[in-house]
């Protein structure tokens, strides 16, 4: 009986070693926790991409900010044709040369969709303009994950003039 | 003793640890991966690149090479034949030949002095794509282009031409490669195009097709002198389309007919005040108005409208019954003058 008894004291005392081991392991992971993921800045550039790429001026509803932004830009004949997608609009700008609009009508319709711990930016035409959209909490220079996204636009103008194709870079940083 | 329960606590030990090697193991094994914790796969990372490229290529950079290549090749036939009077015996082949190699007949346009082609070929702008593709993320793209095909039918009406051509592509990123084929469609607004059917007719008048404002028939006399000084075009069951215009045919495009006014006053050339013919555009210079068509032919001029003074605006300006019908203009009816032949 008290051998059994023993038996069951050696059981309990092998899991508790082992349960201890565990979270001195899951403690030393931790101290890593901070470290960027990869995946997640790759994922948000992409998504910015897509986003910029997918949606045309014409969809963005004049009921939030950033509609009403778009809707100015419209009724002030700043933006001529609301079938562009976004990307192709700050494309538009960039070639019309107002840089300040292309930089301002950026920002306007990304900013909203970029965590503030990430740092996000629009290169357009490789590095000639480049549009700081959020700052991120680290400098780029200082991030240890850089990554980016890119795609090709281009646009018309009175559907006979072609600009582009333009290459435009997202790049997000943390 | 002693050894027998040191030897026993040794073997519950080893069973406590082979159950809990058998539970980790069984979680473990045939999980699937998901890669989400630390990195993405560089392979994953160029085929979403890559994949991105292939689909901005198919759905946005290529409809919009072939919409702005279409529009300058129809700008540009029509500055053909505005300057040689000739037209297109079928207007979609010589359309396409003009897209893919910038002549038309083997000619090229730029010897005739026409440079809308000039770098805005389809091979040409698909190959600036190719070539930024290639520096800007090491991406090679090859391609075949088909001819293309024109056409109007009741899905683009008569205002716009829907352009077809099919592209195959071959997208090599190293890793991995896409062999796709494009069929691209697209339609071409044909509103600021010369329309080349008056260029045929006249020494160098050739107005560009702008639509009339009037919608549902809701015509005046006002908005009628309006559309005729403005030469705006309206659609028009009788008259031909545009694609139909480009070979010079005066029949009728039930979808897409468009016609406009002659306007004496545009014209560096004597009009007779007395023609047999109504002066909308494909009755004058087809030298027939809605032929296949019964009833009243009669012609007539217009009260407050027509004038018989060489060199004033609306001289001799007439009508048959159909258009002072279609057009509002019953109560200005004044004499008849000839009947169509």
């Amino acid at each position: 009986m008290r051998t059994s008894r023993r038996g069951y004291f050696f059981l309990f005392d092998a899991f508790l070693a082992l349960g201890a081991i565990a979270f001195g392991i899951m403690l030393i992971a931790s101290f890593r926790s901070y470290a960027p993921s990869q995946v997640q800045p790759l994922m948000l550039a992409e998504d910015v991409m897509a986003t910029l790429a997918g949606n045309r001026v014409e969809d963005i509803a004049n009921t939030t900010q950033t509609g009403l932004y778009v809707s100015g830009l419209v009724a002030n004949g700043n933006i001529t044709d609301a079938h562009n997608t976004l990307l192709e609009q700050a494309g538009e700008f960039y070639v019309r040369g107002n840089r300040a609009l292309a930089d301002d009508f950026t920002v306007n319709v990304t900013r909203q969709v970029v965590p503030p711990q990430y740092g996000l930016e629009l290169h357009i035409n490789g590095s000639d303009q480049v549009v700081v959209v959020s700052p991120g909490s680290v400098a780029m220079a200082d991030s240890t994950v850089l990554v980016n996204a890119k795609r090709l636009v281009s646009g018309a103008v009175n559907a006979s003039t072609m600009w582009g194709p333009l290459l435009m870079e997202v790049r997000v940083w943390a | 003793m002693g050894m027998m329960r040191s030897r026993r606590a040794m073997f519950f030990t080893f069973i406590a640890i082979l159950i809990i090697l058998v539970l980790v193991t069984g979680f473990t094994v045939g999980k699937r991966q998901v890669v989400l914790t630390s990195q993405m796969p560089v392979v994953r990372t160029r085929a979403a690149q890559t994949n991105s490229y292939v689909q901005s290529l198919s759905g946005s950079l290529l409809p919009r090479i072939v919409q702005t290549s279409g529009t300058r090749a129809l700008m540009a036939v029509s500055a053909y034949m505005n300057s040689t009077g000739s037209s297109l015996s079928d207007p979609s082949a010589s359309i396409s030949e003009v897209m893919l190699n910038g002549t038309l007949g083997g000619v090229d346009l730029s010897s005739l002095g026409i440079t809308y082609m000039q770098g805005n070929t389809v091979p040409e702008r698909i190959q600036e794509v190719a070539d930024l593709a290639s520096q800007s993320q090491r991406i090679n793209t090859t391609y075949t282009t088909g001819s293309v095909t024109l056409s109007q039918d009741n899905t683009t009406g008569p205002w716009r031409v829907r352009a077809a051509m099919n592209v195959t592509l071959f997208i090599d990123a190293r890793l991995m490669s896409w062999n796709i084929s494009a069929p691209i469609i697209v339609l071409i607004p044909l509103e600021g195009i010369e329309d080349p059917y008056y260029g045929m007719h006249t020494n160098d008048y050739h107005p560009a097709i702008r639509r009339s404002e009037v919608v549902s028939g809701n015509w005046t006399l006002a908005l009628f002198e309006a559309h005729l000084r403005n030469v705006t075009y309206d659609y028009d069951i009788n008259a031909p389309s545009f694609l139909m215009r480009l070979s010079n045919a005066s029949g009728a495009s039930f979808c897409c007919g468009i016609e406009s006014m002659i306007n004496p006053a545009d014209y560096a050339m004597d009009l007779p005040s007395t023609a047999n013919w109504s002066y909308v555009d494909h009755c004058f210079y087809g030298h027939q108005c809605n032929a296949s068509s019964p009833g009243d032919k009669s012609i007539w001029n217009l009260s407050g409208l027509t004038s018989y003074s060489p060199g004033a605006e609306f001289y001799g300006f007439i009508l048959t019954q159909y258009f002072i019908g279609k057009y509002g203009l019953t109560d200005y009816v004044g004499s008849q003058v000839v009947r169509e032949p």
